[in-house]
């Protein structure tokens, strides 16, 4: 019937087709030795062959799957035949470039020289105990890959300043160095422009050794303001060293002053001096709404400060001594899982031995209830 | 509710009763004395917080509020502009940024959904059963919405869910968005031409010699680097930057974190882009040209002497 002979060539095409799609395809040498142009068949064009060649023919009968061995001799002189170093064909652009980049081509030793060089040599079996190397994706991530050349330095410093003292060094040497300027001369001109980073500690000293005297907010300073005023507009390229003020230093720095210098009237053009001075030495950028609110040094200081974080809920009430008269309240610091339970009882090390033993995950029992069974069995269900 | 509030009451008072049993007196009048809500150390809290507060409430700007210009990437403040309070200091007003954000959403609405009605459906209408005599449910043709594979009754077709919105209103909206970033300290306005400026060494290799991955994996860490350097990143609630057009290098090395937010250029911000991440970083002409697009209500179409009547300057520089 028809239609069992079409299912007939169908299945002769599936014969026919070679398997192209299959996941792991042959290679080409291996393709040809199972041709049709098999050893058998090759009486048959022997005649061929001699006619070919009028005589005897070279090479093997069957060149694809009698592979011939390449000769052993070469006439090329000794020298060419010595593999000489290869040359460095690196780009100048990726020399030149500090970046560690990948190799472009890398060459592992060879079996027979590794098994030549150390007897003991078994090749792996599996991937245990190698060495694993990650994806390009991962490159910079890698140790040693990302160096000082990739570091961004913006204007700011890069570590903030959090501490009311210190923060408050800092402004009054940003005050002292405006006023520097302004009685100078200088200062319409470099109000915008950006000062010398000045992060040794003696630029800091000698900032902070000049006097500032306020009257009806007009601040005047007795010292030595012209070297100050010089050393902010002389372009120095110094070792970056972010000025360390502790604390503790910073507090004995505060006593020395009376507080009156904050009360120095501020213009637009002082305070935006003084903003990105702040930025520049503590990291601090006030924002604009909140900077043109600020009549004096002093506003400054409060609109940079961050409020402390507030103290969690157990802390507070740690504090304040809430429950100490309370015999039956215990307070925790967090809520109270099943490990917790398990660890007052004294029972939790067995069941995480119990479980390590077995190949668990040790996480408690998490969401799993109470067995139901003995609900069923004392009749609460 | 009110019985389970009372029977609340009871217990309570029966506790209460229980502790004053104990002989410490003074304690009991203190608890006696206690308000139900929790109570916390009001003025100790409160205190710095309050002072930095009234600052900024004491400043009410009449006519102008100023703006500093920032170099990009370093942010180094650079200039000092004012700006009208219609433009950047308006009070904030939910209702317009909600009537706004919604318009933008119904506008944005692709409206595509089709379905096929038992009219549409492919197929012969011929009764699929006789009426009677079969003993199972009558049935007309199969493309009865009631079959697996007929039509659907009442399904979504192809329509436009726009709506809309005064256009003062809108515009009125746009520049209380931001206003409302701008009195947050969220908006950062920089110089024109903002770019990313990369490392030399980067630029050497940059185009042909950081193949397979590698110049992505590169932007991905430096930028990284750049944003949490500048408190512009994940932990700072992520930052828009808008440009007036696309910037190759901006733009690809954001696109390789879009965890710390994104940049997009002036024509495809609208207000909801304005009010989703943490902070708004945008060049000094793309506010410009906001403003300028956003101001019908401040500014007439009705030319007096060959004049409009213009709105407030737009930025004036100080510094």
């Amino acid at each position: 019937m028809a239609r069992i002979t079409r299912m007939r060539r169908l299945q002769s095409l599936q014969l026919a087709i070679p398997s192209q799609c299959a996941a792991s395809r042959p290679s080409f040498a291996a393709a040809r030795a199972i041709s049709t142009t098999g050893p058998a068949h090759s009486k048959n064009t022997e005649w061929i062959r001699g006619k070919l060649w009028k005589g005897e023919a070279p090479g093997p009968a069957d060149p694809y799957t009698q592979r011939m061995e390449p000769e052993a001799q070469s006439n090329l002189p000794e020298e060419a035949l010595e593999s000489r170093p290869r040359q460095d064909r690196t780009p100048a652009a990726v020399e030149e470039s500090r970046l560690t980049l990948p190799a472009r081509r890398t060459e592992a030793t060879a079996e027979k020289e590794v098994q030549a060089a150390d007897p003991s040599y078994v090749p792996a079996t599996d991937a245990e105990g190698l060495e694993e190397i990650g994806a390009l994706s991962t490159w910079w991530e890698q140790p040693g890959h990302w160096g000082e050349e990739s570091a961004f330095k913006g204007f700011g410093s890069a570590d903030k300043v959090v501490e009311r003292e210190v923060l408050e060094v800092h402004l009054r040497r940003a005050v002292v160095e405006a006023l520097a300027l302004q009685q100078t001369g200088v200062f319409s001109e470099w109000a915008t422009k950006k000062w010398s980073e000045g992060g040794s500690r003696d630029e800091l000293d000698q900032a902070l050794a000049v006097q500032v005297e306020v009257q009806d907010g007009k601040a005047t300073l007795k010292g030595d303001a012209s070297s100050i005023a010089e050393a902010l507009t002389s372009e120095s390229q110094e070792a970056e060293s972010s000025t360390i003020v502790t604390v503790e230093e910073a507090k004995e720095i505060i006593k020395s002053w009376d507080s009156s210098w904050k009360n120095i009237a501020l213009d637009d053009s002082l305070r935006f001096a003084l903003r990105k001075r702040l930025y520049q030495l503590t990291g601090i950028l006030i924002p604009d709404a909140k900077l043109a609110a600020a009549n004096t040094a002093k506003h400054i200081l409060t609109l940079a400060t961050r409020d402390p974080k507030p103290l969690k809920l157990a802390q507070m009430l740690e504090k304040r001594n809430a429950f100490n008269d309370l015999a039956n309240v215990k307070l925790h610091e967090r809520k109270i899982g099943p490990i917790d339970k398990e660890v007052a009882v004294g029972r939790w090390k067995v069941i995480e031995e119990e479980l390590k033993k077995r190949d668990l995950p040790v996480t408690g029992y998490g969401n799993a209830a109470r067995n139901k069974e003995r609900d069923w069995l004392t009749g609460k269900i | 509710m009110a019985g389970k509030g009372i029977g609340c009451l009871g217990e309570a008072m029966a506790a209460l009763r229980i502790s004053a049993s104990k002989p410490a007196t003074t304690a009991f009048s203190r608890q006696f004395t206690r308000s139900m809500a929790t109570e916390s150390p009001v003025k100790e809290i409160t205190k710095s917080a309050a002072s930095a507060q009234s600052i900024i409430q004491s400043w009410n700007p009449i006519s102008t509020v100023p703006v500093t210009i920032h170099s990009f990437p370093s942010l180094e403040p650079q200039s000092l502009e004012q700006w009208s309070v219609q433009h950047l200091y308006l009070p904030l007003r939910r209702d317009l940024l909600h009537l706004a954000v919604v318009y933008e959403g119904d506008n944005t609405r692709q409206g595509t959904a089709s379905s096929k009605t038992r009219h549409d459906v492919h197929g012969s209408h011929r009764k699929m059963r006789p009426q009677k005599g079969t003993g199972r449910a009558r049935q007309g043709t199969r493309q009865s919405p009631l079959l697996r594979g007929g039509g659907k009754s009442f399904g979504p077709h192809p329509r436009d869910f726009g709506t809309r919105l005064n256009r003062k209103v809108y515009d009125k909206a746009w520049r209380t968005a931001l206003s409302y970033r701008y009195r947050r300290g969220e908006l950062i306005v920089c110089e024109d031409g903002m770019e990313l400026s990369m490392p030399h060494d980067f630029d050497l290799v940059a185009d042909k010699y950081l193949k397979d991955g590698l110049r992505e994996a590169y932007l991905k860490k430096y930028m990284s680097g750049v944003l949490s350097t500048l408190g512009l990143g994940r932990e700072d609630g992520r930052t828009l930057f808008v440009t007036g057009d696309r910037r190759d290098r901006l733009y690809e090395a954001m696109e390789q974190v879009p965890w710390d937010g994104r940049a997009l250029d002036l024509d495809d911000v609208d207000i909801k882009d304005l009010l989703e991440t943490g902070k708004v970083v945008m060049e000094r002409s793309v506010l410009r040209e906001m403003i300028e697009q956003h101001q019908s209500d401040l500014v007439s179409r009705i030319f007096v002497n060959g004049v409009p009547k213009g709105g407030p300057a737009l930025g004036e520089k100080v510094l």
